[in-house]
């Protein structure tokens, strides 16, 4: 935890639970998660991260 | 200088990320359900940047709630009954309860893999901050409760896709993904 994050716990007078991830979400755990399957075999986060830019009004 | 009279928006696939970020209920909802499939998609796009980044995401434990919520509400409407039967007759709700469960088992795998600060009600100046903004700004009371956990932290930064309410509130930026 650095420096920062603990003075802005801090601020909370104990309110507050930080938590640390145990290990780091994949490419493929995110899309689990969200979906329920992995990444499809020609995706990747660059090419995801694209295209949700070029559709960007999903209100 | 001028002082600003709304909220500063920011592009969330775009823009920088600042270090840490409020998340209103409304994305980590988005980020399960794909009742709004470009938003949805948007979701995921932006949780690869936040993993990625390490950025912080705080937020109040109303999210758990709120989500909860939304969780039954979309699986009663998806399956054509009335979105408030979880109130009126709980005890019809059993042959949905294994959706819930599972897509709110996935909102828990969720946040667990992120950086967060979960912010709970038992500050007594919270509350101060929550009734000001309910008060001042006309905001129904979850988004009081975001907002007012935003400003009491001293930050300016909330990704919310309920642009319509927050973008009349001055002096944070409000993260989302049309501009």
């Amino acid at each position: 935890m650095t420096f920062r994050t603990k003075q802005f716990i801090k601020k909370f007078n104990g309110s507050a639970v930080y938590h640390k991830p145990s290990k780091r979400l994949s490419p493929d755990d995110v899309s689990r998660i969200c979906c329920g399957s992995k990444l499809a075999k020609n995706q990747t986060p660059e090419k995801l991260i694209h295209s949700a830019r070029i559709h960007p009004s999903g209100t | 200088m001028q002082e600003s009279t709304q909220a500063e928006l920011k592009h969330l696939l775009n823009d920088p990320l600042p270090k840490k970020i409020y998340c209103d209920s409304n994305f980590f909802v988005s980020c399960i359900l794909r009742n709004l499939p470009a938003r949805h998609k948007a979701c995921q796009a932006i949780l690869l940047r936040l993993i990625k980044e390490k950025t912080l995401v705080f937020f109040n434990t109303i999210v758990y709630y709120e989500s909860y919520i939304a969780f039954l509400k979309n699986i009663l409407e998806r399956s054509g009954r009335s979105k408030n039967l979880f109130v009126s007759k709980p005890e019809e709700m059993e042959p949905y309860i294994d959706i819930v469960k599972n897509d709110y088992n996935r909102l828990i795998e969720l946040i667990n893999g992120l950086y967060t600060l979960q912010i709970k009600g038992n500050d007594k100046n919270l509350i101060d901050s929550i009734l000001k903004i309910h008060v001042k700004h006309k905001l129904d009371v979850g988004d009081s409760f975001h907002l007012g956990t935003l400003l009491f932290s001293g930050e300016k930064d909330i990704l919310s896709f309920d642009i319509g309410d927050f973008k009349k509130i001055p002096n944070i930026n409000l993260w989302c993904n049309i501009y």
